[in-house]
């Protein structure tokens, strides 16, 4: 057999490998939430429930009040990627296409990505505390925002230069002035870029742990993590359905959305250091 | 796109009115700018210098909403003789030591292995689901592989012969350590994979005949073509990963909680315990900074490193 067949053969069974390691973590939290209470651990192991049932995802929502958790991520992913996009957006415009403000905006993105969270959440904690607005949706955003603004700007940065200069040319020699340049010619050319930024914004905040949990300690304004971190690191005993299917309920709308963007997740995940 | 077509007239009229200051592009960009900056400012680089503040101060937060008292550097001093800091910052490097080797070389191998037109290269892309799950769902989900009794891991293993008793994964101080590296191996070595496959596209195909040509084996091409076309591919995994891994946190609250013992006290939970499980403000932010200028000297060697070798290469 020639070498090239042995290396294929390599291949296959690299990427099996890789797939089983990845996904059979994910499988068992999956079979978990289905899982009659009692068959959660048992000699040999249940893959595949034997009589699922719907029963933690019902007391989840009944019971543990995971509605309003689901309810308060949507607000703040919602809050977070708006303000980081529109706000974002012009500013990456102003840096890539009129050409004003890199060097005021690249030691800013510096900072923030030198300075952990473990730092800043420290003095966010207190101006938050100081607006009044800890334990709120609003307190959250807003520090989301501390790490979403700069990435959303650095990544519309690249999809802005990308457009040839002459189309915005052409159309501000044609009279356009530049506000009518951006919005008229400039955003919507760009619009699949900005669409991926505000998935990966969304994504981002949707998953952030730190500082929710920092931030919030009422079920009123706690987010989805935070809510899920409660029931993994219990006061009482594990409730292992209910966590499970949790966790489910909190990855979910991220692999529909990571469906979404596919195209554009890997310059999105790596944070515009490589294009996909 | 429209259907519209723009006339391409070469240059804008020369000799025009010039227009007023605040109706220049300049001006225009600046405004568009500025929220995102002034945002920036209270939330970034306020936040930045405040902490430095704050390390000049005693002030526990249980007991007042204020600073108790200016302190000058005994935060700092306390700093160089706290056992508990030093050891959580060696349990860090320890685990970054372990940890980001084995994601670059999985994700590196990998990389080379299906970097090839096959059948089912594609599926190759539900590897990067869980780098798109909240580090709860992560530790959630590793909380259960690692029950103990009848929990999946430990049966797996079994199963594969490679084990015979129950392993007691995050209640024992030496497996602790390893089970929050595999979580974190588990997430993260994708990430390498993806930015190593796409270092391997950019290497143009001529390159590779052109070894062919010149007769290089398969361990020739890897140590002078692959390798330092990937180079600059390596620093981008490098600094982020180290940079994050510095901040990794999550993990340790929902599967150790630092322990057995300190076993896996990670410096980011560290800072985390002291400021907000201990509300010692003061002396939290002291830990902090003394954090975020490990993470800068550790960013800074990985520079001055490549930078040299970059130099030899040359």
């Amino acid at each position: 057999m020639s070498r090239k067949f042995w290396l294929l053969i390599a291949a296959y069974a690299a990427l099996t490998l890789a797939l089983s390691a990845e996904l059979i973590p994910v499988v068992w939290m999956l079979a978990t939430s289905f899982k009659q209470d009692g068959q959660f651990f048992t000699d040999p192991p249940q893959w595949i429930p034997t009589n699922p049932t719907l029963e933690h995802y019902r007391s989840l929502f009944a019971e543990l009040q995971f509605g309003r958790f689901l309810l308060n991520s949507v607000v703040v992913a919602a809050l977070t990627t708006f303000g980081a996009v529109v706000l974002g957006a012009l500013g990456a415009y102003a840096i890539a296409r009129i050409r004003v403000g890199e060097r005021t905006f690249m030691p800013l993105l510096f900072v923030q990505r030198m300075a952990p969270a473990a730092a800043i959440v420290i003095p966010i904690f207190l101006m938050a505390a100081g607006l009044g607005i800890t334990n709120t949706v609003w307190g959250v955003a807003l520090a989301h925002l501390s790490f979403s603004l700069p990435t959303a700007v650095w990544l519309m940065i690249g999809f802005f230069r990308e457009l040839p200069d002459s189309i915005e040319e052409a159309a501000l020699i044609d009279g356009c002035s530049r506000p009518q340049a951006l919005w008229k010619v400039v955003l919507p050319l760009t619009a699949p870029g900005l669409a991926a930024t505000a998935i990966l914004t969304a994504i981002n905040s949707w998953n952030e742990f730190f500082f929710a949990l920092i931030l919030t300690n009422t079920p009123a304004s706690q987010t989805l993590p935070v809510a899920l971190s409660n029931l993994v690191v219990p006061i009482l005993e594990i409730k292992w359905g209910a966590m499970a299917a949790g966790g489910v309920i909190t990855v979910l709308p991220v692999f529909l959305f990571a469906l979404l963007v596919q195209r554009h997740l890997v310059s999105g995940l790596t944070g515009g250091a490589v294009k996909g | 796109m429209s259907q519209r077509s723009y006339p391409t007239r070469a240059k804008p009229l020369p000799g025009g009115p010039r227009r007023p200051w605040h109706q220049t592009d300049a001006a225009f960009g600046w405004l568009l700018l500025a929220p995102t900056l002034l945002l920036l400012v209270a939330v970034s680089l306020y936040p930045v210098v405040r902490i430095l503040q704050l390390t000049f101060y005693r002030w526990n937060y249980a007991r007042s909403e204020s600073p108790e008292g200016f302190v000058g550097l005994r935060n700092w001093e306390r700093l160089l003789s706290d056992e508990t800091f030093w050891g959580s910052l060696k349990t860090t490097v320890v685990f970054l030591g372990i940890a980001l080797p084995i994601e670059l070389a999985i994700g590196l191998g990998l990389a080379l292995l299906l970097n090839r037109e096959i059948r089912g290269r594609g599926l190759a892309r539900a590897l990067l689901l869980p780098m798109m799950m909240s580090p709860v769902v992560i530790a959630l989900v590793w909380k259960m592989m690692y029950a103990v009794p009848y929990g999946p891991l430990n049966a797996l293993l079994k199963g594969a012969g490679l084990i015979e008793q129950d392993l007691l994964w995050l209640a024992s101080p030496g497996l602790a350590m390893t089970s929050i590296v595999v979580a974190t191996v588990w997430q993260w070595y994708p990430f390498a994979f993806l930015i190593f496959s796409a270092g391997l596209q950019t290497i143009p195909k001529e390159e590779y005949e052109a070894a062919a040509i010149d007769g290089a084996g398969p361990w020739a091409l890897l140590r002078h073509l692959i390798i330092p076309h990937l180079a600059s591919f390596l620093l981008i995994i490098l600094l982020s990963r180290l940079l994050d891994g510095f901040k990794t946190f999550a993990i340790v609250y929902n599967l150790t909680g630092g322990g057995p013992g300190d076993a896996t006290n990670l410096i980011s939970f560290h800072v985390y315990r002291t400021a907000f499980a201990s509300f010692n403000l003061g002396y939290g932010s002291t830990l902090a900074v003394a954090l975020m200028i490990v993470m800068l000297a550790f960013a800074g060697v990985v520079l001055w490193m490549t930078r040299r070798a970059g130099g030899r290469s040359e």
